[in-house]
């Protein structure tokens, strides 16, 4: 590698962490002002412009707590735990494309290489949730686990329907190849399911058995404190973050735009619709019985991507030219 | 439909998002409470500008929680020299209000007297005889 690749690569680093540092911030700003208002409440209001300064305090104050470890906790496994969870979440972020040419690793398997490191974060979750030796990380990791594994499959073969229409994993290729019409309108079948599946892959509302507030405390991370919590909201933001970069990029056209200049503007724009939905759908839902959140996948979304999957591939052979 | 309820929800969760907060700001803006609120007590006074207490008692006997204490002057018993509230005991019931027959006694609407100190919250309605009109609250 020469010279001028390492500076790339270093400023790219660089700029990712500040980007899921930002995301964090605001996205845990802005869920909690549009929740508030979706409950008629007013959300952070006292800290700076309408609650703004309230995430940096909320920071300084994580960052500076003490880190507490139970006694019956697995010393070291309770220590990697957190990153376990953020290492393949950031690191997924790599191969992320803003505009053509402009990411990190244009990769020609990017959205293999997003799907692999995604598929880590169950092995993390149960890491953490046996670590801490409390029932409620454990059975919000054991939740997690199966969650993320049953709906991992329906979510695949939805972007594996996109993969054979655009004929490449390359995410550059995927989004050059909606210039014209978005896969959303081409592929809605594959689109529901696979915004289902994302819901849940990241553990948002009404999949949010791993956390489950009224039942679980906070699930899996119950038991830490300080920055390792931090460690842990910080990868779930990347993943939100990731999830909605997704839906955008497969489905929504990414940084194109009907009648207007191709842009990472449209791209940043529909991220940031895709993650409110996800709050609009936090502050509406009511969380899935166990039960019927593994019927939902195996049941119902399997075999329906099954189905569509059949027929993309159908479509694409008898129409080359449209499809 | 299959799906209808949902997004019967999320219409309802987004009329709420652009309609105005129902939550007071309650520290920063104070809000009177009803009319018909019970809060602290106040001594109401004639034309004189005396209390417009009786001494008659009735509402010390109606009071379920010995919260009141009078004093009656040894020379016109139908005059108080003292009238005592110690609010740390009051139950908010109303009995003394409702129960006195000259109407000498009424709600303040002030209902923010919390203190770190057991003796700031015996009040003084009536001391010498004249009213000392402490704890009565001007509220906007």
């Amino acid at each position: 590698m020469s010279a001028a690749m390492w500076i790339h690569a270093l400023l790219w680093l660089v700029g990712l962490l500040l980007l899921i540092a930002v995301v964090t911030v605001m996205g845990v700003w802005w869920e909690r002002k549009f929740i508030g208002h979706l409950q008629r409440r007013r959300g952070p209001l006292h800290h700076g412009f309408h609650g703004l300064l309230q995430l940096p305090a909320d920071m300084v104050k994580m960052i500076s707590k003490e880190d507490i470890v139970p006694d019956s906790a697995d010393p070291w496994l309770f220590q990697i735990g957190p990153l376990m969870v953020v290492v393949p979440a950031i690191a997924a972020m790599a191969a992320l494309m803003f505009a053509p040419g402009f990411g990190l690793l244009d990769m020609n398997h990017g959205l293999f290489y997003i799907f692999a490191f995604q598929t880590l974060l169950p092995l993390g979750f149960a890491v953490i949730g046996w670590s801490c030796a409390s029932k409620f990380t454990l059975i919000g990791a054991l939740r997690a686990a199966a969650q993320l594994i049953s709906y991992e499959i329906p979510m695949l073969l939805a972007a594996l329907g996109v993969v054979v229409a655009a004929g490449s994993m390359r995410l550059t290729d995927i989004i050059n190849a909606q210039a014209g019409v978005w896969y959303i309108f081409k592929e809605p079948l594959g689109f529901a399911i696979f915004g289902i599946a994302v819901l849940a892959e990241m553990n948002r509302t009404p999949f949010d058995l791993p956390e489950a507030e009224s039942e679980l405390v906070a699930g899996y991370q119950t038991e830490y404190s300080g920055m390792k919590f931090g460690f842990v909201q910080l990868a779930e933001y990347s993943v939100l973050f990731t999830g909605s970069y997704l839906v955008s990029a497969l489905f929504l056209g990414g940084w194109n735009m009907p009648f207007l200049p191709a842009s990472p503007l449209w791209l940043l724009l529909k991220i940031v619709a895709c993650m409110t939905m996800t709050m609009w759908f936090r502050g509406t839902f009511p969380r899935l019985r166990v039960d019927s959140l593994m019927s939902l996948s195996w049941k119902w979304l399997l075999p329906i991507a099954l189905v569509n999957i059949m027929a993309v591939a159908a479509l694409a052979l008898a129409l080359p030219g449209i499809y | 439909m299959f799906g209808s309820g949902l997004l019967k929800g999320l219409g309802i969760t987004l009329r709420h998002a652009l309609g105005r907060p129902v939550t007071e700001l309650y520290p920063f803006e104070h809000k009177n409470p009803p009319a018909n609120s019970r809060t602290f007590i106040a001594m109401h006074v004639n034309e004189e500008g005396a209390p417009a207490c009786r001494a008659c008692n009735t509402c010390i006997v109606g009071c379920p929680d010995r919260v009141l204490k009078l004093v009656k002057d040894p020379d016109d018993p139908k005059r108080a020299v003292e009238f005592v509230v110690n609010s740390g005991r009051c139950t908010y019931c109303g009995l003394c209000v409702e129960n006195c027959p000259f109407d000498a006694l009424y709600f303040t609407q002030d209902y923010e007297r919390a203190t770190r100190d057991k003796g700031a919250l015996i009040y003084h309605l009536i001391e010498d005889g004249a009213c000392t009109h402490e704890g009565e609250v001007d509220r906007p």
